[in-house]
């Protein structure tokens, strides 16, 4: 398969609305053409449904989406010629490997010899020659999944929609498909919009990543970009861990609420009125232990609570006078002999806490 | 205990269908039992006496035509209601399935009173018509259950690759559903086959059915012919669900 351009996608304030419910409320998106955007979102945030209406299988109560300069919305979904890629994979389980491939090219009455030779090349792109003659059930997840993805590409679409596709394999077979999708996804040049509710997946796959929640997009930016600068409370939470710290936003931070005197914090990035209820975020990985703290100026002591192992990384769950901290450290650094019921110092710069209203979705 | 329960309902079951085998080989005038002899001669009655005959024949046409007509029209009814609102389908579902439920006899009688007035009565059209409504309930639930099984994106899946609706329809929902349809296909074959309370009432002098046509030879004659045609009647039971199984080669497998 020779590298060819994929299709710039542009979807324009989108509206889908289910009995009362929105479940996609004023989409828009630019994608440009190879890019890799992932819809990340929690259950029920209307990815799917986004997704859906691109391909063609829902129709939108408003709102128009372009592939290139041609408009689709009232296309159906053949006339679309957009690759698909479900969760559940919806191979034909009547038709074997090839046939299952084979399918859009019959469909677009390719000659036999050509369709000989496109299977062929996309299953060695997928790495399955050998399963070529199996029937769908003989097949294990991973490979169905590689089949699905085969017969999506085989008619070289210029956008690959895509749909949580790996949400059904166990996490080890996960990271290697994540690598091969990305892999292929490169060589080819295609577009790709990609659902998951799982970050990290989203995280080390993307070009930019679209936060959705209630039918909305929060936040669209660069996996650092989302990871670095969230623009609400909720984003933060969902993406990585986070430590919340409440109180009442000051001209300099956050006055942070204590069982006695509230505690006067530096942050850098506010987004609060000073005298309104705020929450302030913290990355466990930002927080500094013990003689490392020297200097900064967030400083506060606690009780270790739980010391938890994660392969590369410890967390350590502090209990502090603005609550409970989670702290990671690596195993192999110099606090990695901290113990349960240890007194410890943390810090942090005011860079690494920002700042956000209470009331927008904080946990 | 259990294990003796299930061999004695075993035999229970199978026995009176037994006997007629050694029967149907008599060599006597009459049924008796221990039969006596040995020939083929009810064999020979039955295929060369066009009382029998032609009750075979008519037998095997309306079976066919109703199995026909209900296969198309139930998997098109199981198809419709999945696409209808889980009360709706419900509601409607139980419809379908009422032939099952109300006896045979009401079924009858109504159809009599009806068909008489339509002059439908002794002749094919009548005895199809009856049967596809009798058979109908089998093919709903068949093709239902099948579809309880099918991943539906499959057809999305379809259309997403250049498949019009039709296309989808064919290449992809109909052998999603084949077992189905094909096991509803001969269970109302075989409805329509056994059938005799319908069949009773509208098949006249004219159309008369295989078992109709035993059911007299019972009455008027008691010879063995019942019971070859009986075996004939197994038999043929027996072919068709064989068929079903060799044609069903489950696709997920
Ligand atoms: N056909 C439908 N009829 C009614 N409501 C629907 C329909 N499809 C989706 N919804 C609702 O729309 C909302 C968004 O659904 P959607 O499937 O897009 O979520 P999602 O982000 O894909 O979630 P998940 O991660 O669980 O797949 C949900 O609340 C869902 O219940
Ligand atoms: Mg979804």
């Amino acid at each position: 398969m020779t590298a060819r351009a994929g299709a710039a996608i542009r979807i324009e304030r989108l509206n889908k609305i289910y009995g009362d419910l929105k479940a996609v409320d004023d989409v828009s998106l630019d994608i440009a053409a190879g890019e890799f955007l992932t819809l990340l979102g929690s259950s029920g945030s209307g990815k799917t449904t986004t997704l859906m209406i691109v391909a063609g299988f829902a129709l939108p109560d408003s709102g128009n989406v372009w592939i290139g300069d041609r408009p689709i919305t009232q296309l159906p979904p053949e006339r679309r010629g957009l690759g698909v890629v479900f969760q559940s994979y919806a191979l034909f389980p009547h038709l074997d490997v090839k046939e299952n491939i084979a399918f859009p090219l019959r469909m677009r009455r390719v000659q036999a010899a050509e369709i000989e030779r496109k299977v062929a090349r996309v299953l060695e792109l997928v790495e399955l020659g050998a399963f070529r003659d199996r029937r769908i059930g003989q097949l294990s997840g991973g490979q169905q999944q590689r089949v699905a993805l085969a017969r999506a590409l085989v008619f070289e679409p210029p956008v690959l929609l895509m749909d949580e596709p790996l949400g059904a394999l166990d996490r080890k077979l996960r990271e290697q498909l994540q690598v091969e999708i990305k892999r292929i996804q490169r060589d080819l040049g295609v577009t790709v919009i990609y659902v998951t509710h799982d970050q990290e997946e989203a995280l080390s796959m993307s070009d930019r990543i679209a936060i959705m929640a209630e039918g909305r997009i929060l936040q669209t930016g660069t996996p650092d970009e989302v990871y670095e600068a969230p623009h609400s409370a909720y984003v933060a939470d969902f993406l990585g861990e986070s430590n919340f710290i409440r109180g009442q936003a000051s001209e300099t931070g956050l006055l942070a609420r204590t069982d006695g005197d509230p505690r006067c914090m530096a942050a850098a990035r506010a987004t609060v009125a000073a005298g309104a209820e705020a929450v302030g975020i913290v990355r466990p990985e930002a927080i500094r232990l013990e003689a490392d703290t020297r200097g900064l100026p967030n400083q506060i002591t606690g009780e270790i609570e739980l010391r938890e192992f994660l392969g590369a990384d410890l967390r350590l769950s502090v209990l502090t006078p603005v609550g409970a901290l989670t702290v990671r450290t690596p195993r192999l650094g110099q606090h990695a002999g901290l113990l349960p019921g240890a007194r410890v110092t943390l810090g942090w710069s005011a860079e690494d806490m920002a700042l956000f209203p209470a009331d927008k979705g904080g946990t | 205990m259990l294990s003796g329960a299930v061999v004695a309902v075993s035999v229970y079951l199978v026995l009176p269908t037994l006997a007629i085998i050694p029967i149907s080989f008599s060599d006597t005038d009459f049924i008796i039992f221990p039969p006596q002899g040995f020939s083929l001669r009810w064999y020979e009655t039955f295929f060369t006496q066009p009382a029998w005959r032609n009750a075979a024949i008519t037998s095997f046409i309306v079976a066919t035509l109703a199995a026909v007509l209900a296969t198309v029209l139930g998997t098109l009814a199981a198809l419709g209601l999945a696409r209808l609102g889980q009360r709706l389908a419900r509601g409607l579902g139980a419809l379908f399935i009422l032939p099952l439920i109300v006896p045979t006899i009401i079924t009858a009688v109504a159809f009599y009173g009806t068909f008489s007035r339509l002059g439908m009565v002794g002749n094919v059209p009548g005895l199809v018509l009856a049967h596809t409504i009798l058979a109908l309930p089998f093919v709903v639930i068949n093709v239902s259950a099948v579809m309880q099984k099918v991943d539906w994106r499959i057809v999305d899946a379809a259309r997403s690759l250049g498949a019009t609706p039709l296309q989808a329809f064919w290449k992809v929902t109909l052998p999603a559903i084949r077992p189905g349809v094909l096991a509803g296909a001969v269970f109302a074959f075989l409805t329509s086959f056994d059938e005799i309370v319908i069949a009773l009432f509208i098949s006249g002098a004219r159309a008369v059915t295989l078992p109709v046509q035993m059911w007299s030879g019972i009455r008027f004659e008691i010879s063995p012919v019942v019971a070859a045609a009986s075996c004939l009647l197994l038999l043929m039971s027996c072919f068709m669900l064989t068929l079903y199984w060799l044609l069903r080669k489950d696709p997920v497998q």
